[in-house]
């Protein structure tokens, strides 16, 4: 993946959790679904006065588009492994793979709900 | 609708600049062409200021008369006519200006562009290629680490056109850990700052007419508020200013590509082999009317993305293939020219050979073909 695929990946993750469709976010921004489908599959490089209209609307920094946190976490895949090994997680992880982004990011507070309500008891 | 022929004025800012290369030009850059490398030649920067060629980057609020870009694309074109080298000095000041006017707040601007304007001519310059970096703009070794109020930068930038002359610097660098792209940012750095110094000249073989060196930062200290743009802002900024260069770039290879076909052509025209002109031999008239074309297509892809940015439309494609097809045109017509011209092209000094190398040259400026081609191929 290249970094401009990269850079769109994160713009659709943002602007599926803010619950936007890509018309949405579009005509909010001023530009067509083509041209924001463009952007998030990488096959237009977005310019900065872009990133920075789409990071207000968004609610995220410019950095939250460019940081690469696949490189800033080398040990992950192992990580990623010890925790696959728990009962029940390979079949979370499977499901929500099937998810948009946005009812990914309502399990994940589901979980920590959990977690919040496990801590009380 | 979109009209094709130049205004009164863009007739006449051709006219000037094909006559400003015949007088002034050639015989200057032939001479500053087969010397030594080393610094910018006094005579270039008196022509930068006697045309008043930076007020026409600089916004009017800042002292400037701005061109548009189609207008602008013609400068660059004519000056390219002339010399390629210096037609680079001026294009690599344009991009410092450019990364300005995209990210830069009102006062960074009010600070820095008027220094290039009026009888101090300044130029601009930016530090972007590393050694070992190459073409890879998503990793800088250059670090500019915060301290209080302060980033200290450190590092080595190679090749920096404009080094030692410019009155001030973009410089991009890694502001975080080295592992993402959101640790970039571009800053201003002034030309006279205390750690700056500035390497050999470098010798090569095409655009001898514009020095490049080395620029190396030790503990170099800018303000925090020297920062284009918020915080990582220096990629995409990096990639737009890039896109606007190329365009120009790719003006001054047309303007190659002209002075090497209106030599040939000329020469063509009154050589005679048994009392008839060479052009009347379909193997030269052909390849002359083949040229022809190809200028006049490649001026066409220059005026699309030049106007792109006059619209302020996304033009990163467009002006990659501008950058390509124009600057591979210059470097066969000038090579075609070195043919057709055999013996006559063949004793130093030369214009055509020196066309032929700055055209080469011009192939890597602001990326390579192949860039050029990755670039074009991950947008379609």
């Amino acid at each position: 993946m290249n970094a401009y695929e990269k850079i769109g990946r994160k713009l659709q993750e943002a602007r599926e959790e803010a619950g936007l469709s890509q018309e949405e976010l579009a005509r909010k921004i001023g530009c067509t679904q083509a041209s924001l489908s463009n952007y998030e599959l990488g096959k237009r490089r977005l310019y900065l006065a872009d990133l920075q209209r789409i990071g207000q609307l968004l609610g995220k920094q410019i950095t939250y588009f460019l940081d690469d946190p696949g490189e800033r976490e080398p040990d992950y895949p192992d990580q990623i492994q010890q925790v696959l090994e728990g009962q029940y997680l390979r079949e979370i992880l499977f499901e929500a793979k099937e998810l948009p982004s946005s009812q990914r990011k309502s399990v994940l507070d589901y979980i920590r709900w959990q977690k919040d309500e496990g801590s009380k008891k | 609708m979109i009209s094709f022929e130049l205004t009164t004025e863009q007739k006449r800012a051709e006219l000037h600049f094909v006559r400003l290369a015949k007088k002034k030009f050639y015989p200057l850059s032939l001479k500053i062409d087969s010397q030594a490398p080393g610094p910018i030649d006094p005579a270039y920067l008196a022509i930068l200021v006697d045309e008043d060629l930076n007020a026409l980057l600089v916004p009017e609020e800042y002292g400037g008369r701005p061109l548009d870009f189609v207008t602008l694309s013609l400068v660059m074109e004519g000056l390219g006519y002339g010399c390629a080298g210096f037609a680079s000095l001026y294009c690599v000041t344009m991009h410092a200006v450019s990364a300005l006017l995209i990210g830069g707040s009102h006062e960074q601007k009010a600070a820095y562009l008027p220094l290039l304007l009026g009888h101090r001519g300044g130029l601009a310059g930016c530090c972007i290629t590393e050694e070992k970096g190459g073409s890879d703009t998503t990793r800088f070794a250059t670090t500019a680490n915060a301290d209080g109020d302060n980033y200290i930068i450190n590092g080595t930038k190679s090749p920096v056109l404009n080094a030692g002359y410019a009155a001030f610097y973009v410089v991009w660098a890694n502001t975080g850990t080295g592992r993402g792209r959101g640790d970039i940012n571009a800053f201003i750095v002034p030309g006279d700052a205390q750690g700056i110094s500035i390497g050999p000249y470098h010798d090569k073989p095409g655009l001898r007419c514009a020095p490049t060196a080395t620029v190396s930062f030790t503990n170099v200290k800018v303000h925090k508020s020297d920062m284009i743009g918020p915080p990582g802002s220096g990629y995409p900024l990096l990639v737009q200013s890039l896109d606007g260069a190329r365009s120009l770039f790719s003006a001054i290879c047309v303007g190659v590509a002209k002075a090497a076909f209106d030599m040939t052509t000329s020469f063509a025209k009154q050589r005679a082999i048994r009392n008839k002109p060479i052009i009347r031999n379909q193997g030269i008239g052909f390849s002359l009317a083949d040229q022809a074309t190809d200028i006049c297509a490649g001026r066409l892809l220059v005026w699309r993305v030049c106007r792109m940015m006059d619209r302020n439309v996304h033009y990163t494609k467009e002006a990659s293939m501008a950058k390509l097809f124009a600057s591979r045109m210059a470097s066969r017509i000038a090579g075609e020219g070195m043919l057709m011209m055999g013996q006559v092209a063949h004793t130093n000094p030369n214009l055509m050979a020196k066309f032929q190398r700055d055209a080469q040259a011009l192939r890597l400026i602001e990326g390579t073909d192949h860039i050029q081609q990755m670039i074009i191929s991950s947008e379609l």
